[in-house]
């Protein structure tokens, strides 16, 4: 049976191979589109779990980005037991880097200032501060950066060589790397460097983040910054990277649902495509009733067949989702294929190739043996 | 001598656009255990419905059709297919054989859905091909096969099953005089040998001098005296 519904969709190899085409751009597309959004979900965890500590930003603001604190605050949070340093930060993206513009979101250039003098203090400082090239700036350094390997390798620069940010040159000190992409694809700066760059106010920040003494008293610190400030948040690390989890998994089923309206498609292609092969076959299988099939032997071949074409359009856009996947790669993108995803796309092709086999193994079931009795 | 099938006073009307066809308008027929049966009979005298009243593919719509003591004039759609998986087998004039399939698996169609030793079967698939005198080609598709090999084959695969009874509807029709000649021989050949009973629509009166019984079929109704009808087709067709 299993050798007949195959050779089946041999005999039409252009019809089958377009049918196989749709469930496989259609899972191609979900594995690359998810596998974007889980790699970009991946990275922002990967930074939040290398900022330890509590982030403190203004209320109602998404985040640091859009946030704005009167850097006096430092020394209310230094003040109070429990709290090793308040290091300031503004946090942007770059405009422009060597006069390219450069694309907002997740995939841009992000900007950092800091205070170095506190940020060097700050014992859970990991940002920033494995250095590959030359050495990460001190506040001295004004119209210094440092800059993360991936702009490095973006626009070929040097220790000592400039690059242009948002119009303005700055000479680069160091070159630093870390596991995340995003990491990398960060330049730092002197805070006050940074403040002028983006005409930000005069004594004013968009983020602190808390250095404690003890870890473990995040929460207690959280309690007292909300009680004491109201109109401030305050969150560890882990806090905000659940919150962007919860996004991001909106997002993931958002672009799932995207996708896979395409493969639904393609799943209307199976049934058209088994549909006009039992529809020319009626002789044939009007035959198969004759010798002695069953109207439900006659429906298992078809939905055999349907199967195949999801099992093996499953599998090719599987293959070709991982080839997409990587070319998002090369363009810039951070993407991860997991095996999850990779066993959810599968288990959809093999439910669109069924579902589109129903009705036609249903039409084949009902075709009458006389059929194949009658004269030419 | 064993009957096979009885078909007692049947009847059957179908509706074709808007008017009632009557088909067969009260037919009875025995079929015996080793009969070589012949029905002859001009387009739409109803001889084609007849062999799927007996063949178990469709229900009369009056009288009774018996099968080995059975009636199976209101079986549901399964226990018919039963009945045809296990006791009938057709030869078709168009062959209807599987085209991506070889000349031994088409053969096998019929075991497919059977829980039998699929050895054994191939085995018998095998004995049977080399019958009908098809043992060197065994692993050829329909298409590198001539039409008479074709008509072989299907006789093979009406055999797996090891029938009761063989229904052709024209057999012959597809293949010239030459190949029909070998191939209504080769059944003949069974059913002197193998005791194979047979029943065979057609339109060529070339048969009737195998058959031990012949029908002759008219308006829907089997004539009584059909001497004169048959000699008059044999002088036609020489």
């Amino acid at each position: 049976m299993i050798k007949i519904a195959f050779l089946n969709l041999l005999r039409r190899k252009s019809r089958t191979f377009l049918a196989l085409l749709g469930i496989m751009i259609g899972v191609a597309a979900i594995i690359a589109l998810v596998s974007v959004v889980d790699g970009i979900q991946g990275e922002v965890k990967n930074i939040f779990s290398q900022m330890q500590g509590v982030s403190v930003t203004q209320k109602g603001s998404f985040g640091p980005i859009s946030s704005g604190l009167d850097e006096s605050l430092g020394n209310e949070f230094e003040a109070m037991p429990g709290v090793r340093v308040a290091v300031p930060q503004i946090i942007n993206t770059a405009l422009s880097v060597d006069d390219q513009k450069i694309a907002m979101g997740l995939s841009g250039v992000r900007m950092i200032g800091f205070d170095f003098d506190k940020y060097l203090l700050a014992r859970n400082a990991p940002y920033m501060t494995n250095m590959v090239e030359g050495q990460m700036l001190t506040s001295k350094d004004e119209g210094y950066v440092a800059i993360g390997k991936s702009v490095k390798d973006a626009y070929n620069k040097v220790v000592g060589s400039t690059i242009k940010v948002n119009g303005k040159k700055f000479k680069i000190k160091g070159v630093f790397s870390s596991s995340s992409t995003l990491i990398d694809q960060t330049i730092a700066f002197n805070l006050k460097d940074l403040r002028d760059l983006l005409v930000f106010p005069e004594g004013r920040v968009t983020a602190f983040l808390l250095d404690l003494d003890n870890p473990d008293d995040d929460q207690k610190i959280i309690q007292q910054i909300k009680f004491k400030y109201p109109n401030l948040n305050a969150r560890t690390a882990s806090d905000s990277s659940a919150m962007i989890g919860d996004l991001f998994e909106n997002l993931r089923l958002l672009v799932f649902a995207v996708a896979g309206l395409a493969a639904v498609v393609a799943g209307v292609g199976i049934m058209n495509t088994l549909l006009m092969s039992v529809l020319e076959r009626f002789k044939e299988i009007g035959a198969l009733r004759a010798v002695g099939w069953t109207a439900s032997n006659v429906m298992f071949m078809v939905l055999l067949e349907s199967i195949f074409i999801g099992v093996l359009g499953g599998l090719l856009g599987i293959g070709l989702g991982f080839i997409a996947s990587y070319g998002l790669q090369l363009a810039g993108l951070t993407a991860k294929v997991t095996l999850e995803l990779v066993l959810q796309a599968f288990v959809f092709a093999l439910v669109l190739g069924l579902v589109g086999g129903i009705y036609p193994a249903y039409r084949a079931s009902k075709m009458d043996p006389i059929q194949a009795l009658r004269e030419e | 001598m064993k009957v096979i099938v009885e078909a007692k006073n049947i009847e059957k009307e179908y509706l074709m656009g808007q008017s009632v066809v009557h088909a067969l308008r009260g037919v009875d027929v025995t079929v015996h255990e080793k009969d070589f049966i012949v029905i002859l009979g001009p387009s739409g005298s109803g001889k084609s419905t007849l062999l799927h009243l007996l063949g178990a593919l469709d229900h009369p719509s009056k009288g009774r059709v018996f099968f080995e003591g059975k009636d199976i004039s209101l079986l549901d759609d399964w226990h018919l297919a039963m009945i045809r998986r296990n006791k009938i087998g057709f030869i078709f004039q168009a062959f209807n054989l599987i085209p991506t399939l070889t000349a031994l698996e088409n053969v096998l169609i019929p075991t497919i859905p059977m829980s039998i030793d699929k050895d054994a079967a191939e085995e018998r698939a095998r004995k049977l091909l080399s019958i009908v005198g098809l043992e060197s080609r065994l692993s050829h598709k329909p298409k590198e096969l001539s039409g008479g090999e074709m008509q072989r084959v299907s006789i093979a695969r009406a055999l797996i099953n090891n029938p009761a009874i063989l229904y052709c509807d024209e057999p012959t029709g597809n293949l010239d005089s030459v190949t029909g000649k070998q191939i209504v021989e080769l059944m003949k050949s069974l059913n002197d040998k193998e005791d194979k009973t047979f029943v065979i629509v057609t339109h060529d009166p070339g048969l009737v001098k195998y058959a031990n019984k012949v029908f002759y079929m008219k308006d829907g109704m089997i004539m009584k005296d059909h001497t004169k009808e048959i000699r008059l087709l044999q002088k036609i067709r020489g």
